[in-house]
C-alpha cells in the first residue's frame, strides 16, 4: 500500500507547491498549477454547497473558486494581505476543469523526500477518505498532498448535486 | 492509406450529395414521372462514385457505377421508376452511407443490391445495366481505332490544386501501352510573360480503341466545366494520330487575355460562391465576438465616466461595429432546419413500412434557422420523439376507422420562431396520452407521491421522468437510441425546454422551445441586495414597483394580486440568500416561463446588457438554476438565471409540496 502510493507520487514530490490552509501546509503538485492570483472580485453562487466560494473572472475566462476549509473542518479566516488563489487545471472524468483554490498563504515550490512521505492513518486524523495521498515532512512541518481531483469529482461536484436535490 | 484528415475532407464532400441524393429517392417515392428527379439522382450517384474513386474507395465506386446504371436505363427510357425501385434504392443507399463511414457491410450485400436492382429495372434489354454501352454507341459509327482526345486545362488550375500529371497517368492506365501523350505548346506565353503557376500547356492524348469513352470522359469529371475537351472516335479512313492538331472544335487561335476575360465573365452567371469552414473555428470566431463585446462593454461603461465626447462617439461607433459583428458572426452559424428533415422523411418512410401504419408525414418551417450546435444535438431527441408518435401514437387503420377518424393518419414535424425561441413540434393525430394512466404509473414507479396534486402538464412532463416507460414492450422500434428522459435532458443541455399537449383520442404534440443562439443573449441585469443577476430579457414580460405588502413579509415565494390576477412572487433576497441594504423602490420582474408568469422580487434594476454567456463549470453546472454566467462592464462576474429551472425548482415546487402535504 505505501510501496504504490509512494511510487504512483514519486514524480510528483520532485515539484510541489505548498500553501496554508486552516494552519496546515497543504501540497498539490507544480504539473497542476496554472498560477497564483492575490483573489480578484469573487462573485458568490447561489444554493451552491460550502466548498464553492463563487466564481472569478481571470482574463475573461469565468473560473470558479472552491473553499476547502469547510470540507477539512477548518476554522474560515477572512481574507487578509497573505491570502491567495491557486489556479489549478485538474483532469477530471469529464475533461479538464480550472478551478480556483483559496489559499490563506502560498510558500514555495519545493520537493519532499519520498522516504518520508507515508500513508495517510486510517484512525485519528481529520481528513475525510481519500482526499490525501498521503503526508510527507517540509522543513520540519507535516505536509499533507492533497488528491484534488478526487475531492473536486467526489465531494465538490457532489454537494452541489445533493443540494439541487434539496 | 487514407489519414484522417483527407477523409475527413471526403465526409464533408460527400455529406451534401447523400443528404440531396436521399431526398431525390424519396421524392421519387411521391412523383416518379419527374425527369428532373431522375436526372439529379443520376447526377448525385455520379459524383459521388467519381468523389469516391478519387479518395481510393474502390469498392464505393464499383457499387455506384451498377447503381448508376439503373438510373441510367431509367433516364434512357428503359426502365420507369417504381416504389420497388425506390426501396431497393434506398437500401442501395444506406450501403453506399455504410461504406461512406468506413464500416465493412458483408460483401455479399453489394451483389445482392446489384441483382435487385438490375431486377427491378428489368423488361428491357439487358445491354441497358451496361452504362457505357448506349454511350459509345451514340457517338461512334464505323470501324473505330482508337480515341483522339484534346484537351486543355484552364489557367489557374494548378492554382486551385489540380494535378494534370496525375490526369495524364490515369489516361495512360486506361488506354495502356498504346496510349501517345503530346504535349501542345501553342499557347504558351513568351518566357518574360510567363507564369509558372499558370497552365498554358495542352494535351492531345491518343488511346486505343479498346478505352472506353466514359471512362475518358470521368478522369475530367470535376473540370468539364472550365476546361476545353474534345473526344473523338478516330475511324478507320483517319490517319491514327501522332500529327499535332492545336486547333479543337470550340477554340481557335484565341489569346490567354481573351480566354481569361471570358472566364471572368462567366463568373457572375455561376452560382453563389459558398465556403466550407470547420465548425471549429466559427467557435473560436465567436469566442472571440464574444470577448470584444464584453471588452467593448466595458469601454462604454469607462467612457459614459469620462463624459468626454469625442471618446463617446468613438465608442458608440465601435459598439456598432461590435454588435454588428455579432449578428454575423451568429447568422453564419445559423443553419435550416431543412439540413436535417431529410433524415427524417426517411425515417417516416421506415416507420411506415416497419409499423404498417399508413400516415402522412408533413414538415412545415424548413427555413426555420437555429445555431449549428443545437441542430446537429437535436436530431436524436427529434428520432425518439417521431418513433414514439408512430409506434406508440398512431393507431392502425382499423382502429382509427373505427373512432371515426380518417384512414391515413398524419405526423407533423414543424418549426417555428417564438421570441428569441425556436418551436420545433411533432405532433401527430393518434390516440392521445390518458393523463389518469400515465399518473397511475407514475405513482406505481415512485416517482409521486399517491396525494400528489399536478396540472395537466405537469402530469405528461412525468413521460420524461428517467424510470418511466408507458411501453408495455419495448418494440424493434423504440427499443432502440435514447429514452424519453434523455430526450429531455438533451434539450434542457441546450437550454431549451419539452412542453407536452395531449387530448385522449385526438393526438399528441411534443415541443421543444429552444432558445436561437447559445452564445449570446440580450440580458437584463438586476441588483438582488449587493449581488448582480441577469436573465433574458426575452423572458421578461414587465416590471412594477414592488407593491407595499409584498415589502413586509420576508417567505421565499408568496402569492399576491397584481391587475386583478393572483401572481407567485419569488423574493431573490431570501431564495438566494443575499445580503446587503434594500433599495427604497424595490421591483417586480414578470417572467414568462411555459404557460406559467411568476414574478422576481428585486432590488433594482440595473438595465439591458449584451450578455455573452460563459458556461458554468462541470463543478458547478449540476446547479440548473443558473444557466451560465457572464463578464459585466466593470469585470466582475454575474450569474445567469435559469428562469424555467428557478420556478421549477423554487417557488411553484415548493407551493405544491405545500398543498400535497
Amino acid at each position: 500500500m505505501s510501496l504504490s502510493l509512494v511510487s504512483a507520487t514519486e514524480d510528483e514530490l520532485k515539484d510541489l507547491v505548498a500553501f496554508e490552509m486552516g494552519g496546515e501546509l497543504m501540497a498539490v503538485p507544480t504539473r497542476i498549477l496554472r498560477e497564483v492570483l492575490e483573489p480578484p472580485r469573487i462573485t458568490r453562487v447561489p444554493l451552491a454547497g460550502v466548498y464553492s466560494a463563487g466564481l472569478m473572472n481571470v482574463r475573461g475566462v469565468v473560473v470558479p473558486v472552491t473553499d476547502l476549509r469547510p470540507l477539512f473542518d477548518m476554522q474560515d479566516k477572512p481574507f487578509d494581505i497573505d491570502t491567495r488563489i491557486v489556479v489549478l487545471e485538474l483532469a477530471l472524468a469529464s475533461g479538464p476543469v480550472t478551478i480556483g483554490l483559496i489559499a490563506e498563504k502560498v510558500h514555495a515550490v519545493m520537493s519532499m523526500d519520498p522516504a518520508t512521505v507515508q500513508p495517510v492513518p486510517s484512525v485519528g486524523t481529520r481528513w475525510p477518505a481519500q482526499t490525501i495521498k498521503g503526508i510527507g515532512r517540509w522543513q520540519d512541518r507535516f505536509v499533507n498532498l492533497i488528491d484534488l481531483e478526487r475531492v473536486a469529482q467526489e465531494y465538490i461536484g457532489a454537494a452541489h448535486a445533493d443540494d439541487a436535490a434539496a | 492509406m487514407i489519414d484522417a484528415e483527407t477523409q475527413e475532407i471526403f465526409r464533408q464532400e460527400t455529406e451534401a450529395l447523400i443528404e440531396s441524393l436521399q431526398d431525390a429517392l424519396l421524392e421519387l417515392n411521391k412523383t416518379p414521372d419527374d425527369a428532373e428527379l431522375v436526372t439529379q439522382v443520376f447526377r448525385d450517384l455520379h459524383t459521388l462514385k467519381g468523389t469516391g474513386a478519387m479518395f481510393g474507395y474502390a469498392r464505393l465506386a464499383e457499387f455506384i457505377h451498377d447503381f448508376e446504371a439503373a438510373f441510367e436505363a431509367v433516364r434512357s427510357g428503359n426502365a420507369t421508376v417504381t416504389p420497388e425501385l425506390v426501396e431497393v434504392s434506398l437500401k442501395a443507399y444506406d450501403l453506399i452511407v455504410a461504406l461512406l463511414d468506413g464500416e465493412d457491410p458483408p460483401a455479399d450485400r453489394d451483389a445482392e443490391l446489384k441483382a435487385a436492382l438490375t431486377a427491378v429495372t428489368k423488361g428491357e434489354a439487358a445491354a441497358v445495366t451496361q452504362s457505357d454501352a448506349p454511350a459509345e454507341a451514340a457517338h461512334v459509327e464505323g470501324e473505330v481505332e482508337g480515341w483522339k482526345l484534346i484537351f486543355k486545362l484552364p489557367p489557374d488550375f494548378m492554382e486551385i490544386g489540380g494535378n494534370p500529371i496525375a490526369m495524364l497517368d490515369e489516361l495512360i492506365e486506361i488506354g495502356g501501352e498504346g496510349t501517345v501523350v503530346e504535349a501542345l505548346t501553342d499557347k504558351l506565353p513568351a518566357l518574360a510573360d510567363l507564369k509558372p503557376s499558370e497552365m498554358h500547356t495542352g494535351w492531345q492524348v491518343t488511346l486505343p480503341a479498346e478505352a472506353s469513352e466514359s471512362d475518358i470522359r470521368d478522369v475530367f469529371m470535376f473540370h468539364e466545366d472550365q476546361m476545353e475537351l474534345s473526344l473523338e472516335p478516330i475511324l478507320a479512313d483517319q490517319p491514327a494520330g501522332g500529327e499535332i492538331t492545336p486547333a479543337t472544335p470550340t477554340e481557335t487561335k484565341t489569346s490567354t487575355d481573351q480566354q481569361q476575360a471570358s472566364q471572368a465573365a462567366k463568373k457572375p452567371g455561376t452560382a453563389k460562391v459558398q465556403m466550407r469552414v470547420s465548425a471549429e473555428r466559427l467557435d473560436d470566431i465567436m469566442d472571440r465576438v464574444g470577448e470584444l463585446v464584453i471588452a467593448e462593454a466595458r469601454l462604454s461603461d469607462l467612457a459614459a465616466k469620462l463624459e468626454n465626447p469625442d471618446l463617446m462617439e468613438v465608442v458608440e461607433n465601435i459598439q456598432r461595429l461590435a454588435l454588428g459583428l455579432r449578428d454575423t458572426t451568429m447568422a453564419i452559424r445559423l443553419t435550416p432546419m431543412s439540413s436535417i428533415t431529410g433524415r427524417f422523411q426517411r425515417l417516416a418512410h421506415d416507420l411506415a413500412g416497419k409499423t404498417g401504419k399508413d400516415f402522412d408525414f408533413v414538415i412545415e418551417g424548413e427555413t426555420t434557422e437555429l445555431d449549428k450546435t443545437v441542430i446537429e444535438k437535436l436530431s436524436d431527441p427529434l428520432v425518439h420523439i417521431l418513433r414514439n408518435a408512430v409506434d406508440h401514437g398512431l393507431e392502425n387503420s382499423e382502429t382509427r376507422i373505427a373512432a371515426g377518424k380518417a384512414e391515413r393518419g398524419t405526423v407533423t414535424l414543424s418549426a417555428r420562431y417564438s421570441g428569441a425561441d425556436v418551436l420545433i413540434s411533432v405532433k401527430d393525430d393518434g390516440k392521445g396520452l390518458d393523463p389518469d394512466f400515465i399518473r397511475q404509473r407514475a405513482v406505481e414507479r415512485g416517482l409521486i407521491a399517491e396525494n400528489t396534486i399536478l396540472t395537466r402538464s405537469e402530469t405528461f412532463a412525468l413521460l420524461m421522468e428517467p424510470g418511466f416507460s408507458t411501453a408495455e414492450q419495448i418494440t424493434d422500434l423504440s427499443g432502440r437510441g435514447v429514452g424519453t428522459d434523455v430526450v429531455k435532458s438533451t434539450v434542457e443541455a441546450l437550454r431549451g425546454s419539452v412542453e407536452i399537449e395531449s387530448e385522449l383520442g385526438a393526438g399528441s404534440t411534443f415541443t421543444l422551445r429552444l432558445p436561437l443562439t447559445l452564445a449570446i443573449i440580450e440580458g437584463l441585469l438586476m441588483q438582488v441586495g449587493d449581488e448582480r443577476f441577469t436573465i433574458p430579457l426575452a423572458a421578461v414580460g414587465g416590471i412594477l414597483e414592488q407593491p407595499d405588502d409584498l415589502r413586509k413579509g420576508s417567505e421565499p415565494t408568496t402569492v399576491i394580486e397584481l391587475r386583478e390576477k393572483l401572481v407567485s412572487i419569488m423574493r431573490l433576497r431570501e431564495v438566494f440568500g443575499c445580503s446587503g441594504p434594500v433599495n427604497e423602490h424595490p421591483k417586480v420582474v414578470l417572467v414568462e416561463t411555459g404557460d406559467t408568469q411568476v414574478g422576481l422580487a428585486v432590488d433594482r434594476i440595473i438595465g439591458s446588457y449584451q450578455t455573452v454567456i460563459k458556461q458554468l463549470s462541470p463543478i458547478h453546472s449540476r446547479l440548473n438554476v443558473f444557466s451560465g454566467a457572464t463578464i459585466l462592464g466593470d469585470g466582475d462576474v454575474a450569474l445567469i438565471i435559469d428562469v424555467a429551472q428557478l420556478v421549477r425548482s423554487q417557488g411553484l415546487g415548493n407551493l405544491d409540496k405545500e398543498q400535497a402535504a
